[in-house]
């Protein structure tokens, strides 16, 4: 008799799916290498280096005032925290004494600038999700912050307003105006965001739970910024390791309490940027009341030669550390430079948490991390 | 009974956030500014095209010993209040914006300007030689040098702070 061959068990087989360079939810040029077993997928494997523009190589062909300009574009969504931790960096190592006008108009700006980069995050983590209409609501505050920084600096994007010992033109009236216009309106529109998307309970149902890292995780991957302290890790380089006049003002941090779910995860991350946003308004009223008369740039040699020395300097940006790690030989450039990017950090944990996850909650985790390709690729 | 409050609370949530949008649709107004037709007005600061005024600047060649993309060329002749260029050439493609050529700039004949259509329909005309292919000299548009030839108005306060400082 013979035995007719028994067909195999139908079985699904693992299959590679490049998302990205070019997908809308990988924010910019991002590819992510996708194992998938149908919806579930094995294991996610972030692909970088397509905006790879030799950064740290340039800042050793160029003066150190000159490089301002290419830490634009590094964290272009935050370019002024990036030009100030350059800033700062070279201060540090050529041991430049910054006016306290000069302080207080880079943290006018900075912190501005974070409300403009979070604003960006959480609309696009909406988009991300399929809620249009937040976007819309975000934008439109984003473009009145954008408006008092290119009132300061010119720019609307790549700001270029540090320079070495301070900032390249004073504060104007005009400015703060319109800064104490945006903050008495804000608060209500933050509110009516947090309606419109944070409590939504779709929204909810999208982050919750899912993609969570465990605070000692995240420290492990060198995490930092929004992402270590959704984690429940209670860390600012603003509070703790504090530079600038951060030590006379007076805000919190907020930190991710697992509000709608567990402690980590997306939703905790959304919500910890919302929350710095209001911190954010608290240091700039501040800062408005507190703005003092002086120089707004030091007296710095046209062509800077630091002595031969190294630093670290690192401050706290919108998406977390930014530092810089510089060595100079006396020369007119930096004999070596290092950027550490946050996003960078932030993204290399990405292959860890998203096995055995659904493609759409990996599109969600992905969103809620707020990386930068500009700064990720450097 | 928990996906009936599950069902409810989507349900309550969503029409919050539909009751924002409405009242944002009765009361907002709309900020779209309709391009081409209508602009918005630049702050005084804002860094547009760079232009020089060829009859002022001298030819020291510290703009484009500060750019950090070298885009600026320069050949000068001449010495003391003589000197001029016979050359500037400035290569659009490759400059950033970033306005440190300007601080620099000793005899304020560089500037940049609010005009920030960067639309070329020619590659080579993005190379411009002020020597040969001059703009309008800054006297005949503002009288005083160092201040914005081309701003629409000016912003209270500021002019004095503005361009010329540093
Ligand atoms: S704006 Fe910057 S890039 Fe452009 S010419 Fe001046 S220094 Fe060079
Ligand atoms: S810095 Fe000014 S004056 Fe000197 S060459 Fe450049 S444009 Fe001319």
């Amino acid at each position: 008799m013979v035995i007719p061959a028994q067909p195999k068990p139908l079985q699904g087989e693992p299959m590679v799916i490049y998302m990205g360079p070019q997908h809308p939810s990988t924010h910019g040029v991002l590819q992510v290498e996708l194992h998938t077993d149908g919806e579930i997928v094995n294991r996610a494997i972030p692909r970088i280096g397509f905006l790879h523009r030799c950064k740290e190589k340039i800042g050793e062909s160029v003066p150190y005032d000159a490089y301002v300009p290419y830490t634009d574009r590094m964290d272009y969504l935050a370019a002024m925290n990036t030009n100030w931790a350059w800033a700062s960096a070279v201060e540090k190592l050529a041991a430049i004494e910054v006016p306290e006008r000069a302080e207080y108009i880079r943290v006018y700006v900075a912190e501005f600038n974070r409300i403009a980069s979070h604003l960006v995050a959480l609309a696009t983590y909406g988009l991300d999700l399929g809620a249009w209409t937040p976007l819309l609501h975000a934008f439109r505050e984003r473009e009145s912050v954008l408006d008092i920084l290119e009132e300061l600096s010119g720019g609307r994007l790549c700001f270029g307003y540090m320079r070495i010992g301070g900032v390249a033109n004073d504060i104007t009236p005009r400015s703060i105006e319109m800064g104490k216009a945006f903050l008495k309106q804000f608060r209500a529109k933050l509110d009516s965001l947090n309606e419109l998307l944070s409590f939504n309970h779709i929204f909810i149902r999208r982050a919750a739970n899912i993609g969570v890292i465990p605070g000692e995780q995240a420290i492990a991957y060198g995490m930092t910024g929004p992402m270590l302290r959704a984690s429940g890790v209670d860390w600012d380089m603003r509070r703790d390791e504090p530079y600038s006049i951060y030590p006379k003002l007076n805000f919190d941090v907020p930190v991710g309490q697992g509000l709608k779910g567990k402690t980590g995860d997306n939703w905790d991350r959304y919500w910890v940027r919302v929350q710095e946003m209001y911190e954010s308004m608290k240091i700039l009223e501040q800062v408005i009341d507190g703005l003092p008369e002086g120089e707004f740039r030091a007296k710095v040699p046209a062509i800077l030669r630091p002595p031969a020395a190294e630093v670290y300097c690192r401050q706290e940006c919108p998406r977390g550390e930014v530092a810089f790690y510089l060595i100079s030989d006396g020369g007119k450039t930096p004999y070596r430079m290092k950027v550490r990017g946050p996003s960078f950090c932030n993204l290399s944990i990405l292959e860890t948490i998203s096995k055995d996850m659904l493609i759409a909650d990996l599109v969600s985790t992905l969103g809620s991390f707020d990386i930068v390709m500009g700064e990720v690729d450097r | 009974m928990n996906i009936l409050s599950e069902v409810w609370s989507g349900f309550t949530t969503t029409l919050k956030g539909m009751w924002v949008t409405g009242r944002e649709y009765l009361t907002g107004k709309p900020i779209t500014v309709q391009y081409p037709y209508t602009k918005r007005e630049m702050p005084y600061r804002f860094r547009g095209m760079l232009v020089n005024d060829v009859s002022i600047c001298n030819g020291c060649t510290k703009c484009s010993r500060v750019c950090p993309v070298n885009c600026i060329e320069i050949e000068a002749e001449g010495k003391g209040k003589e000197r001029h260029v016979t050359k500037w050439v400035l290569n659009y493609q490759k400059c950033c914006w970033c306005e440190l050529c300007v601080e620099v700039c000793p005899d304020t004949s560089l500037l940049m300007s609010h005009d920030y259509e960067t639309v070329f329909t020619d590659r080579n005309k993005m190379i411009r030689d002020f020597v040969a292919d001059p703009i309008p000299p800054f006297t005949d548009v503002n009288p005083k040098p160092g201040t914005n030839p081309y701003p629409k108005k000016e912003n209270e306060g500021d002019s004095e702070s503005g361009r010329a400082a540093a």
